[in-house]
């Protein structure tokens, strides 16, 4: 406060002679807030009809050192019988470390989730995820490498660890980012997990920056992915998603775009497929998504 | 007896400025020691020679700075900062630390960090050259592109032969899509030093 109040005076005093700043200063914290929406229907189940999430991210980051996520989402899954109805926080630390024996900067990441819901099977109710992360990106933005695990608790004694090892490069003097990430996840009790020992999944995502832009549709980045191999109760760190609600997913494809609105504004629409089974009735059904994203600083 | 007193305090006296005078030689040569390390481009060395005058009353705060100064030029960011940072503990008001530590805080693309120092110098003296140019750097890893193209188009007419301030209004321009603008500060680029790279290229295009 004393601070703005400093600022204020100060550009009065210079807009008394006639002056003007030339740039003012910034705050040393740095909030985002994000507005989700999903929307997904389910073609090919005899069980699914469609899922819709709303959800709410606000970020806060000190300078460069680190910052700290909380999110909400509320989710409802609407069977052909029945409606799920699901609500789940999120929270998410992280530390960059700026270490003079690497090129790049360390990131320490702790994410962790909460997750309860109407199943009234009890068995994806009260889910909770614990995951650490340890990532680096060098300065020059053309390597990236992370190793993150996550341990999912869920009811009736089900344990999910998950390992996901991941690398990054970027090429095209940084203007395009191929992302590899491997999925190991593995449920303590097959059982519980559609008879799935262990899963293994591959997650390629390229993304392309455009350069100066030519036109205010033109959006500022292009993401297009796909996931192959199998995956079950995966949580997703990039997208702070648990798969606590979904079969065993077989492969997905995506594409997804941003727009720069303002400087502090942000646009996301994203679509994409997801194929699932469910092993129990041995059916096999995709799910088509679109996905809104609104960001904005502050 | 009072010429014997005379004598002592003359004495007393000759030896303290005879020992003034050598420390004061030592540190002459430490210092051209050190630059002459520099010119070479051995840094490591040019921090080394001055590195024990750091703890110094009277010399530290300049050691200090010029140790951060050395350390940054090895890459050494982390003690560069440190460097920096106690400089700035001796003197609060020094504008040559917070400039000083932008530069290895930029090394590491900490582009907020970095902002806060030369912001703090701009408080006191809004049309400080150096601390707006990096300020214009930090902007553009940033992408912030409107604040760097009003920031930018304020340089430029504070400073109308510099080429920087052009240059960043131009590329501030060019990324907001707006390329007649872009166009015609890349010409200013060209007026002011015609075989610039960037600007031929963007001209050319």
């Amino acid at each position: 406060m004393l601070k703005k109040i400093g600022l204020s005076a100060f550009t009065l005093s210079l807009a008394t002679l006639g002056m003007t700043p030339l740039a003012q200063a910034s705050g040393d914290w740095k909030i985002q807030a994000d507005a989700q929406g999903m929307y997904a229907q389910y073609s090919g189940s005899s069980t699914r009809k469609n899922i819709s999430s709303e959800g709410i991210l606000l970020r806060a980051d000190y300078l460069d050192s680190g910052g700290f996520t909380l999110g909400t989402t509320a989710t409802q899954l609407q069977f052909k019988a029945t409606t799920l109805t699901q609500q789940g926080v999120y929270a998410s630390a992280n530390k960059h470390l700026y270490l003079d024996a690497l090129p790049g900067v360390l990131t320490l990441r702790m994410d962790g989730h909460y997750i309860s819901n109407n199943d009234v099977t009890g068995s994806t109710n009260r889910v909770k995820v614990y995951a650490p992360q340890l990532s680096f990106l060098n300065y020059r933005k053309s390597f990236y490498a992370d190793l993150g695990y996550a341990y999912s608790s869920y009811p009736k004694g089900l344990s999910v660890s998950q390992l996901t090892p991941t690398v990054g490069l970027g090429f095209n003097q940084a203007a395009d980012w191929l992302q590899m990430r491997v999925y190991w996840v593995k449920p303590s009790n097959a059982a519980q997990a559609q008879n799935t020992s262990s899963t293994t999944a591959l997650e390629s995502k390229w993304t392309h920056w455009f350069g100066p832009s030519s036109s205010a549709w033109m959006p500022q980045k292009m993401d297009v992915g796909a996931l192959f191999g199998q995956r079950i109760y995966a949580v997703d760190g990039d997208a702070a998603a648990v798969y606590n609600i979904a079969d065993v997913q077989q492969g997905s494809i995506s594409l997804a775009s941003q727009w720069r609105i303002s400087e502090s504004a942000h646009l996301m629409l994203a679509a994409g497929n997801e194929r699932y089974r469910n092993k129990f009735i041995s059916e096999t059904y995709d799910s088509r998504y679109i996905y809104l994203d609104v960001k904005g600083a502050w | 007896m009072k010429t014997m007193k005379i004598i002592g305090i003359a004495c007393a006296l000759w030896m303290m400025t005879t020992g003034a005078a050598q420390a004061a030689d030592v540190n002459q040569s430490v210092w051209s020691q050190s630059y002459q390390l520099e010119a070479k481009g051995d840094y490591e060395k040019a921090a080394a020679v001055i590195s024990p005058l750091r703890d110094s009353q009277d010399v530290g705060e300049f050691v200090l700075l010029r140790y951060g100064w050395l350390n940054y030029l090895q890459g050494n960011f982390n003690d560069a900062i440190r460097s920096y940072k106690s400089a700035l503990e001796r003197n609060p008001r020094s504008f040559d630390a917070r400039l000083g530590i932008a530069l290895p805080l930029m090394g590491q693309q900490r582009w907020r960090e970095a902002s806060r120092y030369l912001t703090q110098v701009m408080d006191q003296s809004p049309f400080q050259y150096t601390a707006n140019i990096r300020l214009l750097i930090c902007q553009e890893g940033l992408r912030q592109w409107e604040s760097l193209e009003k920031h930018a188009k304020s340089m430029a007419t504070y400073y109308p032969t510099d080429i920087s301030a052009q240059v960043y209004l131009a590329r501030a321009y060019a990324w907001q899509g707006k390329k007649i603008l872009a166009m015609q500060a890349y010409r200013q680029v060209l007026m002011r030093m015609p075989n610039h790279l960037e600007a031929l290229k963007y001209v050319n295009q």
